[in-house]
């Protein structure tokens, strides 16, 4: 890849790199495997680069990498895990209405299914249309319409009457 | 949650705070850390095709295979003359063999009747439509230690266990091989279905290289095996099982719902020979 061409993919990494870890987080419900899935997200796309016609579909591309990572990942039949001799220290919990939010939701989110999981990130987190998720996920948009329908009602069984009790912040 | 504009908006809302910065570590990486990931990744995919195409040239330089007529009209592949050396080994005891090789062509690579062995079980008289011929074609080789001889139809698994060589070990590549070749075949011999099972979708996550994966679509959703290196400490997802392998490392299959009986002989074939 030439100076120009990387310069560019920094720009686009440097730009979209929170947005894209966000989405990531939402979808597995870790930040650290949310960074993992994201660099791996970006890694494909530096390899692909130079093959980049269109730099407007980046996002969706994007979001298609992240999906199919998230997806795989969740059929790997096994996690790391290390045993450490370090107490890990806990925070203290805090009675703060953002925080029971973030919490209540990604738990809930955890027990709907990776690709409908996927399609509620992408509407209700990325704000994309049912057109444009079908789209970033090479689905049509009546996959996406049960998908979101499929996915609400997994994770309205999930939260049950807590998720009336959750108010945006703001 | 009928689906109205405003409860869209308030799950919107709900979304937005709950993937909010507050509470987020810093990113794991940087431009950097994604360049040179890209650039290692690139590097061990051009060295491997430069691997396979000269292990090509090898493998053809060595096993040319011909074409013997016979009074017939039928034709019978069969393996070139072996060099003068491998004659004389042919008398002594079996040399233990390599695990790569063993799992090329299971159970037929050095027995003295090498000859008969190297048949291909598609082309052996009366094998063509057998399951143990079918299975055998994917992998090159037949499956179930077919060139041996008498177990040219029996397929897998379900034939006699082929005898165990050297445990396949940890992968010695940079990444791990999503796709593992050498774990298919033994898969394929554990698992006679998975022969002709496409090979599940996978992504370009840098694994550690001393593991290896095999993932297939197989009775209505993935089939998985992988193989963790001693050390490697797992925690098994919901329908997956374990078992540990002669190299001291642990195996693990994730079947299906519709396979999940399958496991434990899996598990009982596999651990042996890795």
């Amino acid at each position: 890849m030439d100076a120009l061409a990387e310069a560019d993919f920094e720009r686009y990494f440097r730009a979209r790199r929170d947005a894209i870890r966000r989405t990531a987080y939402l979808m597995c419900g870790d930040w650290h495997r949310a960074d993992d899935h994201a660099q791996a997200a970006f890694v494909a796309l530096h390899r692909h680069w130079r093959r980049v016609r269109d730099k407007g579909a980046l996002d969706a591309w994007m979001r298609r990498t992240l999906m199919r990572a998230v997806v795989d990942e969740s059929r790997r039949p096994w996690r790391r895990e290390r045993f450490t001799d370090d107490v890990v220290a806990v925070d203290k919990v805090v009675a703060d209405p953002d925080v029971t939010t973030r919490h209540v939701l990604v738990d809930g989110l955890r027990s709907v299914p990776p690709r409908q999981r996927a399609v509620l990130v992408l509407r209700y987190l990325d704000g994309l249309d049912v057109a444009a998720t079908a789209a970033a996920l090479g689905c049509s948009e009546g996959t996406v319409k049960s998908q979101t329908s499929h996915g609400l009602a997994a994770l309205r069984t999930a939260l049950g009457g807590s998720l009336d009790d959750l108010r945006p912040a703001g | 949650m009928t689906g109205d504009t405003g409860d869209d908006d308030r799950l919107a809302g709900m979304f937005r705070e709950a993937a909010s910065d507050g509470g987020a570590p810093a990113p794991g990486f940087d431009h950097g850390d994604v360049v040179a990931t890209s650039r290692r990744i690139t590097a061990r995919r051009r060295s491997a095709v430069i691997g396979g195409a000269l292990a090509l040239f090898a493998v053809a330089g060595i096993g040319t295979v011909v074409a013997l007529p016979r009074g017939d009209t039928s034709t019978v592949s069969a393996a070139a003359p072996a060099p003068a050396q491998r004659a004389a080994d042919a008398a002594a005891p079996p040399a233990p063999v390599a695990p790569e090789a063993a799992l090329g062509c299971p159970g037929g690579a050095d027995d003295g009747a090498s000859s008969t062995g190297g048949v291909a079980g598609g082309a052996a008289p009366g094998g063509a439509g057998s399951p143990g011929a079918a299975s055998g074609g994917a992998g090159g080789c037949a499956a179930g230690g077919a060139g041996s001889g008498g177990g040219a139809g029996s397929g897998g698994a379900a034939g006699p266990p082929a005898a165990v060589s050297a445990p396949l070990g940890p992968g010695s590549t940079t990444c791990a091989d999503r796709q593992d070749p050498a774990l298919r075949a033994l898969l394929v011999e554990a698992l006679p279905e998975s022969a002709s099972a496409p090979a599940a979708a996978t992504t370009d996550v840098c694994l550690p290289g001393s593991e290896r994966y095999v993932s297939v679509e197989l009775g209505g959703g993935v089939f998985t095996a992988a193989y963790l290196p001693p050390g490697t400490i797992p925690s098994l997802a919901e329908g997956a099982s374990s078992a540990p392998t002669a190299s001291g490392g642990t195996v693990i299959v994730s079947p299906p719902p519709a396979l999940r009986d399958r496991a434990p002989a899996i598990l009982q074939y596999l651990g042996p020979r890795l």
